[in-house]
Order: structure tokens, then C-alpha cells, then sequence
């Protein structure tokens, strides 16, 4: 493999990173190869040490997104590290899957229940055309406050406890499982 | 897939958390560019050495590592990597924890091996 292609895999796999972190990143490796050729190493020799550019790529990838939903905390980050570790491999898909499955499940009944709590005046409207005593009015009005509460606790929730802890275990994950050291 | 992986992935574990002591201490006496730093590390046990640039990248967001751009007399200039206070203070903590793991390791091997156990006895 010439320095070139080493540079183009590295390139291509790192393709969801922004381009400036991209660039960064392929500076880094083009200064050492250039480095290992002015210390008289070969160019085939320095990219053989490097290792395997796609192995680089998706630790760098994994390590560039758990950063972003570290820093933003949004569901919708925290999704694409899921992914991103996953892609690190099987044992990855084995230890991540689980608790990324526990938190869409706690994410999507809290979203669930308090939806339903919010509609709630609407059961109160048919039971009213369907004979039922003005109280059930009053008791939807407490049920569809009781629903905002809970769906603003849950998105808080979900945006600061879960997030927060759920990018520490992937972190954790990352440390062991990922990288590129074979 | 293979029987020894939870071997290797306490391996690989052991391995990073090694080498990010070793990039830390590395840089503790003088600012260094990455070049330098992964030679200095694969001439004394065996890497990829492009794993070591991602560790670079991720200790300078963490803030560990601050860096800038020198000319060198061969042509580009190249990255220097420069320990922070912040930096500082976790090579330290690092270095305290890995002596503790090394004596606890040392004590393990001494009562386990006969001969170094008589004579650790002898020297008390």
C-alpha cells in the first residue's frame, strides 16, 4: 500500500466525521509517514506499522461521535455513538445492543404515557356525548396537566440523566472494546 | 468467534490504558510531535502505531494536551503536543496508580514464586 492509499482508506471511512475534523485527522497521519520517510524508513514499512486504516477509522469515528453526544446530550446524538460503537464489532453489537434497547423502551413508554395523558380530553368528550356527567371534564383537564408534567420530566429526564449516563457506558465500552489496538 | 477474545479485549484494555501513561509521561519533560512519540513507544513493545493518534486527539479534547505548529529543518512543520496543568496533574495520577498496581503485582509474584518468598524471609 503507497501513502496515497493509505491516506484515501483512511479518508473514505472517516466520510461521516466533518471535513475539518477529517482534515485534521489525515494531517496527522500524512506528518508521519512524511516523519518515518525523513528518519529513512520506508513508506511501506511506516504504513505497516500504522495498521489497518478502516481499524483506525472507526475508532476515530466511534471516539468523534461519543464526544458529540457528550457535549450536546441529545437523544439524536446519543443514537448515532450507539451506532458508530457498534460498528467497532460483534462483541460491540453484544454489549451495547441491550441498554440501547432499554433506553428507546424508557424513552418511548414515558413519550407513550404522557401522550396518552395529553389526548386524554378527547375520551372526555366522547364519554360526555355519551351521557357521562360534566365531572369527567374536570377529571380529564387534571389527567392532561398530569400528562405535560410527565412529558416535560421525561424529556428532561432523558435529555440530562439517561443521555448522560448512557455516553458514560459507552465510553467505557469504547475504552474496552474499541480502538484500534488489535 | 474465537475462544481467547475476553483474553484479548482485557489485553487491549490494559494495553491503552498503558499507553496513555506512556504519551503523558513522554511529554511531561518537553513538548513533543507525534512522530516522536509513537517511536519513543514502538521501540519498547509492540503497537499500531496509528492507534496512538486517536489517543492524541481524544487527551487533547479532554484538554490534557494543548498543541501548535513548529518548522522543522527537514520541511513542514510538524504538530507539537504539550502537556497542560490539567495534563499534568492527571500524568501524575496515573503514575501513582500504576506504581500501586506494580507493587501489587510485585507482592502477588513474590508470594507466589518459592524461591523469591525464602528469600524475602530471609532479608526480614
Amino acid at each position: 500500500m503507497t501513502a496515497q492509499n493509505f491516506l484515501q482508506k483512511i479518508e473514505v471511512f472517516l466520510r461521516r466525521l466533518p471535513p475539518d475534523e477529517r482534515k485534521d485527522i489525515l494531517s496527522d497521519y500524512e506528518e508521519h509517514i512524511r516523519t518515518a520517510v525523513e528518519m529513512g524508513r520506508t513508506e511501506e514499512q511506516a504504513i505497516h506499522a500504522l495498521g489497518d486504516p478502516k481499524t483506525i477509522a472507526k475508532a476515530i469515528t466511534a471516539d468523534y461521535y461519543i464526544g458529540v453526544a457528550d457535549a450536546t446530550k441529545s437523544p439524536k446524538s446519543v443514537f448515532r455513538a450507539i451506532i458508530a460503537s457498534v460498528s467497532l464489532g460483534f462483541f460491540n453489537l453484544l454489549i451495547v445492543i441491550p441498554p440501547s434497547i432499554a433506553f428507546c423502551a424508557a424513552f418511548l413508554a414515558l413519550f407513550v404515557a404522557s401522550l396518552a395523558l395529553i389526548l386524554s380530553p378527547l375520551i372526555a368528550i366522547y364519554c360526555l356525548v355519551e351521557g357521562y356527567g360534566v365531572s369527567v371534564i374536570f377529571t380529564s383537564l387534571l389527567t392532561l396537566g398530569l400528562g405535560l408534567f410527565l412529558f416535560s420530566i421525561s424529556s428532561w429526564i432523558v435529555k440530562k440523566v439517561f443521555t448522560q449516563w448512557f455516553v458514560r457506558y459507552l465510553k467505557l465500552n469504547i475504552r474496552i472494546a474499541g480502538g484500534g489496538i488489535q | 468467534m474465537r475462544e481467547d477474545r475476553g483474553a484479548d479485549i482485557v489485553n487491549v484494555q490494559f494495553k491503552k490504558g498503558v499507553l496513555e501513561l506512556c504519551v503523558l509521561v513522554l511529554t511531561i519533560k518537553t513538548d513533543r510531535y507525534g512522530y516522536e512519540l509513537v517511536s519513543a513507544i514502538s521501540e519498547k513493545f509492540e503497537i499500531a502505531e496509528g492507534t496512538i493518534y486517536p489517543l492524541l486527539r481524544r487527551l487533547t479534547k479532554e484538554g490534557y494536551f494543548s498543541t501548535y505548529l513548529m518548522e522543522s529543518r527537514e520541511g513542514p512543520p510538524r504538530k507539537y503536543y504539550r502537556l497542560t496543568e490539567q495534563g499534568k496533574s492527571y500524568a501524575e495520577e496515573l503514575i501513582a496508580e500504576w506504581k500501586s498496581f506494580e507493587r501489587s503485582v510485585n507482592k502477588i509474584i513474590e508470594e507466589g514464586t518459592p524461591y523469591d518468598s525464602t528469600k524475602l524471609s530471609s532479608e526480614n
